[in-house]
């Protein structure tokens, strides 16, 4: 993550070539964006600890050296497990990914066929849409409610609103991925007599697999948003509970570390389908 | 040789229903193709020839009369016809040799995969694309891709050939290359090819019988040009032949005639 985003920002402020190159001893882009990065989490954190230790906050909040020690404290054991209300940051973060993966994944064998039924005519592709269009705007936390009620287990209503909360940009992606496989390729296939199956299997799915990833790449990225959320509300075991937890012990020290952790979690995630996105990418 | 025509256009039409208005784009097109003939259609612009290619090829129907080729009237694409698209139209995922091999795929259902691949690699090496077989299509150039989408033409063995401007998207020397490609991998077999070209010296240089149409709508063929110059036929040794600039200039007169009317 750091390394494109500094790519980028070198990109958009970057010195003009011949100071670069005119001037031998100075450093690469990466490596005064690095030194950059450092220094404001350095200064940042030394005015964090300062302004905490004049009291100028509020007392809740804790100083930085109190949350490294903290949070060294969290990921010293993570997989320890006191029974069902004592157990590593570990296990509540596997907890919540299991279930991201869960939902993800049913909603993915959902959302790929579907989209591609759907996407394949223009009639259903138009008639399906207005549903598209006003579901995909509802947070799907307000779904909870209607997974409760489904399923009466806060497990299945957990992956129950991943699922929803995955399926639109799969199915969106999908859909639009085939409505815009070029006439060419089709014609092409049609013109060799291929048959429907072989036109789906050579032709449809790899002209729009890198839409149908990038579609899959944003709803892991959503669900990992909403699973926390959803485990405040639904409890048991989850880095989301996890979280509202610490916030009935008053301590927000670990709520940070947890933040951080949440983060580099979903930097995973979105890393391992980048790859993925990059393997099923062609150039035209 | 049969005597009989190959391929006959019989009376088409086409016409197309636009906002409750109906456009004529061809009116009564009627053309006989003999087995082995190299036929071009040229004419200006919107004058309906790539259509009359796309409706040979079975991707648009006839609005009235018929196509029959070899006895068999055309209701819909096959693999008896075999078309190069102006737009190379090669699946930027597959290997160059992939393509070809799913063209094969699709039409000798029965074939080993030795054989097919053995056929793939033979019109790789028609086309002198052998180097090339394990690039994508984004790993080469335009002249390449065409190259690939000409010797994937081939390998499935149709009984017509139908390319639709295959040069067109290229620039002026690598068609100029091409162009006597396409002629010398034509002496080799000498298939059965409809070209749809707006270059009037691509015309002559690969055509037996140049099919001049007029514009659109309700486009007609204005007249059918034989072209006597005797093969193998190269473009630098044509440009000095009294004949070529004689028909040609017949040709640019009537397009241009053509054009402003």
């Amino acid at each position: 993550m750091s390394v494109s985003t500094s790519k980028t920002m070198a990109g958009g402020v970057g010195l003009p070539d011949k100071t670069a190159s005119a001037n031998r001893r100075s450093m690469s882009v990466n490596t005064k964006a690095f030194l950059l990065f450092l220094l404001i989490l350095i200064s940042g954190g030394a005015i964090w600890e300062l302004v905490v230790s004049l009291r100028l906050l509020s007392p809740l909040i804790p100083a930085p050296s109190l949350i490294l020690s903290q949070g060294f404290e969290l990921i010293r054991d993570p997989f320890y497990s006191n029974g069902v209300n004592d157990a590593g940051i570990g296990i509540h973060l596997l907890a919540s990914v299991q279930r991201v993966l869960t939902g993800f994944l049913l909603a993915a064998a959902a959302a790929v066929p579907l989209g591609f039924m759907i996407g394949m005519s223009a009639v259903l592709s138009k008639a399906i849409d207005p549903f598209i269009q006003v579901m995909r705007p509802v947070s799907p936390l307000a779904w909870l409610p209607i997974g409760l009620a489904l399923f009466q287990s806060s497990e299945s209503t957990a992956i129950f609103v991943i699922f929803i909360s995955s399926i639109w940009p799969i199915l969106i992606n999908a859909i639009f991925g085939v409505r815009s496989i070029p006439r060419t390729y089709l014609n092409v296939a049609r013109t060799l007599e291929a048959n429907r199956w072989m036109i789906v299997r050579k032709v449809y799915l790899p002209a729009t697999l890198p839409q149908i990833v990038t579609g899959l790449r944003i709803s892991l990225g959503v669900a990992w948003l909403v699973i926390i959320a959803a485990e405040m509300l639904i409890g048991g075991r989850g880095i989301g509970y996890f979280v509202w937890n610490e916030w009935n012990n008053l301590d927000i020290a670990n709520i940070i570390v947890c933040i951080v952790l949440i983060g580099l979690v979903g930097i995973v995630l979105d890393r391992l389908l980048s790859l993925v996105e990059k393997r099923v990418k062609y150039e035209h | 040789m049969n005597t009989d025509p190959l391929l006959k256009i019989n009376r088409v039409t086409k016409s197309y229903k636009t906002r409750g208005k109906v456009f004529d784009a061809l009116d009564e097109i009627s053309l006989d193709i003999k087995e082995g003939e190299f036929i071009s259609l040229i004419g200006p612009s919107g004058c309906g020839k790539s259509t009359l290619l796309n409706m040979v090829a079975g991707l648009e129907d006839c609005s009235t009369g018929q196509i029959v080729l070899d006895g068999m009237k055309i209701e819909g694409p096959g693999v008896d016809r075999g078309m190069v698209f102006q737009s190379h139209a090669l699946y930027p995922w597959l290997t160059v040799f992939d393509n070809i091999m799913f063209a094969l795929d699709c039409v000798m259902k029965d074939a080993s995969k030795s054989e097919k691949e053995a056929l793939a690699n033979r019109y790789l090496d028609v086309v002198k694309l052998t180097a090339a077989k394990d690039k994508k299509p984004g790993e080469i150039s335009g002249g390449m891709k065409q190259r690939v989408g000409i010797a994937r033409a081939f390998a499935i063995n149709p009984k017509v050939l139908l390319l639709d401007e295959p040069f067109g998207a290229l620039d002026a020397l690598t068609r100029g290359e091409l162009q006597d490609e396409l002629e010398r991998i034509w002496e080799e077999d000498r298939r059965t090819v409809i070209m749809v070209t707006h270059d009037v010296d691509e015309a002559i240089l690969l055509s037996d019988r140049i099919v001049v149409m007029g514009h659109g709508p309700k486009a007609k063929v204005l007249d059918c040009i034989e072209v006597d110059i005797p093969r193998p036929r190269q473009k630098a040794e044509l440009m000095d032949d009294p004949r070529f600039t004689a028909l040609r200039k017949k040709l640019v007169g009537m397009l241009s005639d053509e054009s402003i009317a």
